[in-house]
């Protein structure tokens, strides 16, 4: 994962020096918008970056839920005295049709 | 001495009995040596800081995938980018299956897996109903009294004064069994959502506020521009004529209004032209001091426009350190279950802190619901 701080950090720095330019009473008007055309472009590359961040946990979101789904299965799936005597009980009444 | 036939049992039958006899009570004895202690408060506290959690994690997936489908639509009204060549291949990026899967979705499974966890751990804590057991012995001595094999009638007949004592005993070894289960599935379960689980979720709030810090950050900008543009047209036009006292009077609101914008998080002033210096001695006019009035409430309004994105994003960001709260809280629970379970500690859980996080995090989110 990406340091968001310095990423932060990074952003703000390069924003601000297109702020400078894009208030800057010396730019002209053309390159006053062209500033802040390049400042949004970069707030929306920052946005993105940090969206595509949140995608790749996704996959660890996934293999959670199959680890934790394998521990469920077992948790139900486990043998109780009550379905052990079900169990016998079937073998008996198996054998009864069967002998008798 | 037993007389023959007594209760229509053979003397091979006082044998069984007393052998059953003899079971019974060393089952008993076992039992009572065995007998597992489930932390069943540490469970509780544990329940409910997920089930409270869980909500507040809806509640903030609800908001974020509101800021997705916001990035979305800016993405792609974005010019096309310019082709780049490839990066450094990442095998885990490039094999994974990342890309196709539902941020949103996937998010939500993980909470209700946890759900079907913690349900089968409280099935297991329960155990069986002693009816349920009881039942289960009976079918079983019913199957053997109908065999043809006499010896199985026999064995049946044996049991029969004995099934009493006999349901209670397997009841609470069933009993038994589920416990020591229940204790091995919070062993295996727990450490998973306190280490992976949670981890997850505090990495997802870090992301989550960078993103609707971003979107919020593209509004606040351009609104800064509306200012800038709005202070540019009132000093450009305070600039043509001499300063008088009402002009100043509106330098100064503007200069008020101004300082009171927040900084950046490296502490730099908002990005703000400087005023206009006067250098004419033309005469104000009331239709110049009507125009400049105009621009002034203007400049002020537009300023009170980047407050208010400012306020979103402040409010935003307390749903999220109260959400990061009401995790700690879960963390926390999770962390003495699972210490309960490992060493038999007890723990004293006060009851009120939970509450108040689950507060804290409603009213954060109608402060931001409030603004947004």
């Amino acid at each position: 994962m990406i340091n968001i701080e310095q990423a932060r950090r990074e952003y703000t720095l390069a924003k601000n020096a297109l702020n400078a330019i894009a208030h800057s009473d010396d730019a002209t008007a053309a390159q006053r918008d062209d500033a802040r055309a390049a400042r949004d472009e970069l707030t929306l590359d920052y946005i993105n970056t940090m969206a595509l961040e949140g995608d790749a946990l996704t996959q660890q979101y996934q293999d959670f839920i199959t680890k934790m789904t394998a521990v469920v299965d077992q948790l139900s799936s486990g043998n109780t005295v009550a379905s052990g005597l079900l169990a016998v009980q079937g073998v008996v009444d198996r054998a009864n049709k069967l002998l008798g | 001495m037993m007389k023959p036939n007594e209760g229509g049992i053979s003397h091979g039958g006082t044998a069984v009995r007393v052998r059953w006899q003899r079971v019974c009570v060393l089952m008993w004895s076992a039992l009572l040596m065995a007998c597992t202690s489930v932390p069943v408060k540490e469970f509780a506290s544990y329940r409910e800081a997920v089930d409270k959690a869980r909500a507040a994690a809806e509640v903030v997936l609800t908001d974020y995938s509101a800021a997705l489908a916001e990035q979305r639509v800016l993405m792609a009204a974005r010019k096309p980018e310019q082709p780049k060549r490839p990066g450094a291949f990442d095998p885990m990026t490039a094999g994974g299956d990342g890309a196709n899967l539902d941020y949103v979705a996937v998010r939500y499974q993980a909470w209700a897996i946890i759900g079907k966890y913690n349900d089968a751990l409280a099935s297991l804590a329960e155990g069986r109903s002693a009816a349920d057991v009881g039942g289960a012995v009976d079918g079983l001595v019913n199957s053997l009294s109908q065999s043809p094999l006499a010896e199985a009638k026999e064995f049946a007949t044996a049991l029969a004064p004995f099934l009493g004592p006999l349901k209670v005993l397997l009841a609470e070894a069933d009993k038994e069994a589920s416990r020591q289960r229940f204790l091995a599935g919070l062993k295996t379960g727990l450490p998973l959502i306190k280490d992976d689980l949670i981890a997850l979720l505090r990495k997802d709030s870090q992301l989550m506020a960078e993103v609707r810090f971003g979107l919020n950050d593209l509004q606040y900008e351009r609104s800064l521009d509306r200012v800038n543009d709005a202070k540019r047209r009132f000093d450009v036009l305070s600039s043509n004529y001499a300063s008088t006292e009402e002009v100043r009077q509106m330098q100064a609101e503007i200069a008020a209004a101004l300082a009171k914008l927040p900084r950046d998080s490296t502490g730099k002033a908002a990005p703000v032209r400087s005023p206009a210096k006067s250098g004419n001695q033309e005469a104000v006019t009331a239709a110049v001091l009507a125009e400049l009035e105009s621009q002034r409430t203007q400049t002020l309004n537009e300023i009170a426009g980047a407050m208010r994105i400012n306020d979103t994003l402040v409010a935003y960001y307390g749903v999220l350190g109260a959400y990061v709260k009401l995790l700690n809280k879960m963390a926390g629970s999770t962390g003495q279950l699972l210490q309960a379970a490992e060493t038999g500690q007890k723990f004293v859980l006060p009851s009120d802190e939970l509450l108040k996080a689950v507060i804290a995090l409603r009213q954060s989110y109608m402060t931001y619901a409030d603004k947004k």
